[in-house]
């Protein structure tokens, strides 16, 4: 009976949210620093534009309007957890969302791996944050993160390349990039003129993405 | 599903940073496990909705939400001449970060019940843990952030009806979460300034450079250089830090008049305008003038290639 009632009042919505459920819960998880976070950042997006569908003019644009929904409130929360640097990190860190792999190793790199990405990723401008969630990650053309984050697609390429930049200088703090000749060349170089062809890939979608690390 | 794209000429497309390249793959998968369905989606938001709805509470709490999130709204909120003095003035304050629900047991409690229960609570209440005291009585008590008081009673109350049937009798009390913070009154309604606060009196210039740098660190900024000089009356302070893409600059000259050569603290706010990444540059700088003329601060702004440089001139009168 419940289940009817709610249908009834949300089937509209349910209809509309169906076919980007999975993905844009899978976005909310990527851009916090915990599922559980995630999963609460996402039933807050899901409640503010059912409030909100009377102003959606356009059906058909449901997709790029939740998105946009769900990045507004994220910001919101980058800025209120500000003083979450304070936080100690431990806090901050789901130990209940231990994955549990087949190979209890195997499963503890993997976290391990997870729990860096997030850390790295925790550390960006949330603007940045999502732009490189969105496209490295998620997929996304640098198109549709524009009309989702409302700015240019050369806006949304400054802050993928930005982003990168600041990740793979956290990864070279942490000892485990490459070593170059030069950090700050690596980090002009990605940052400037070669943006559009560094924009070319998204990073992290090698299919060999599953290689242990030795290091 | 995006994730399982491949490259077209079979790079990791992260610049050589393979670890990188691997750690977001992790990410991928670990994210997608348990991942709950558009029914249960809808049915935690229907609570929450519920809940909002019941409680003039909740109306007061989206409010505060609402404020919280766009910090402008409160320090525009705050006339300005009651901000321009309470600028400088260093307060403490307590906030709520959230609510506190804890769940008392009574009744028959075999001895494999608790943890079953634990773990039902935990995933109810969707945290990553929670604290549990056995004794006379059973508590559980799980912290919600963001949560009004409204609905993390509703879904305590909602959990503990989850209990009755099986007959185990449950009450459930909620109290704030909350946390003591010490800053400035613009932290309160905006934490995107970073506030710094030195006391310069008695200190030599290094002195004062050093503990500049070491607030700056502090507050995350990344490689600061400080510059501290005194030229007769006035005392200057330059900062540079972050790296090549987030670099800020900021410089404060100030002009001390009266108070018998005593030099009050140098407090000075950092504003952290990553949000306006990407804009054009006359856009930046628009919007720079417009932050900082909010603060009551009247500043030179430069805005080159997205680089951002302020310059506050303040007369300060003892």
């Amino acid at each position: 009976m419940i289940a009817a009632r709610l249908g009834e009042r949300w089937g509209p919505f349910i209809r509309l949210l169906a076919p980007l459920h999975d993905q844009a819960l899978l976005t909310a998880r990527r851009l916090c620093r915990s599922s559980a976070e995630g999963d609460d950042l996402f039933q807050e997006a899901v409640l503010r534009a059912y409030e909100k569908l009377p102003t959606l003019r356009d059906p058909s644009r449901f997709r790029s309007w939740f998105y946009a929904v769900l990045l507004s409130l994220h910001r919101g929360r980058s800025r209120r957890a500000f003083w979450r640097r304070f936080v100690p990190i431990a806090d901050l860190i789901a130990a209940g969302d231990e994955p549990v792999g087949e190979d209890g190793r195997q499963g503890e790199e993997e976290r391990q791996r997870a729990e860096r990405a997030s850390r790295a990723l925790a550390g960006l401008p949330a603007v940045q944050r999502e732009a490189v969630v969105l496209h490295d990650i998620e997929g996304f053309s640098m198109q549709e993160i524009a009309v989702m984050q409302a700015v240019t697609v050369s806006a949304v390429k400054t802050r993928v390349v930005r982003g990168r930049t600041k990740l793979r200088a956290c990864y070279r703090r942490w000892g485990l990039g490459p070593r170059v000749r030069g950090a700050a060349s690596g980090a002009a170089a990605a940052g400037t003129a070669s943006g559009s062809e560094a924009l070319a890939e998204p990073i992290g979608s090698s299919t060999t993405g599953m290689r242990r690390e030795t290091s | 599903m995006r994730t399982d794209r491949t490259h077209r000429d079979g790079s990791d497309g992260s610049g050589g940073l393979e670890a990188l390249t691997r750690d977001f793959q992790a990410l991928r998968d670990a994210t997608e496990r348990d991942l709950p369905d558009i029914h249960q989606t809808i049915h935690h938001a229907a609570q929450r909705l519920e809940a909002r709805d019941v409680s003039r509470e909740g109306i007061l709490m989206t409010t505060i939400e609402r404020i919280t999130n766009r910090p402008w709204w409160a320090t525009a909120a705050v006339a300005s001449a009651i901000a321009i003095v309470l600028l400088f003035v260093p307060v403490s304050y307590e906030r709520t970060l959230g609510q506190e629900v804890s769940i008392s047991l009574t009744g028959d409690l075999a001895g494999d019940a608790v943890p079953v229960i634990a773990d039902a609570f935990r995933a109810a209440m969707g945290v990553p843990q929670i604290r549990l005291e056995v004794g006379e009585t059973t508590t559980l008590a799980a912290r919600l952030p963001g949560r009004s008081r409204a609905e993390a009673s509703a879904m305590g109350r909602a959990f503990a009806s989850r209990l009755e049937p099986k007959g185990i009798r449950a009450t459930t009390a909620v109290s704030p979460w909350t946390e003591k913070i010490s800053g400035n009154v613009y932290a309160q309604v905006g934490s995107r300034w970073r506030d710094l606060r030195v006391e310069t009196q008695g200190r030599s210039e290094a002195q004062v450079e050093k503990e500049v740098q070491a607030q700056l660190q502090q507050l995350g900024f990344l490689n600061p250089e400080v510059t501290f000089r005194r030229e007769g009356d006035t005392t200057k302070l330059g900062i540079k830090a972050g790296g090549p893409d987030d670099e800020i600059q900021a410089k404060l000259e100030r002009k001390v008049t009266g108070g018998n050569g005593q030099e009050p603290p140098i407090e000075m706010g950092l504003p952290d305008f990553s949000d306006l990444d990407g804009l054009p540059d006359d856009q930046i700088k628009a919007e720079v003038e417009k932050r900082l003329r909010e603060r009551g601060l009247e500043a030179e702004v430069q805005v080159q290639n997205g680089k951002i440089q302020v310059k506050v001139r303040k007369e300060v009168r003892q």
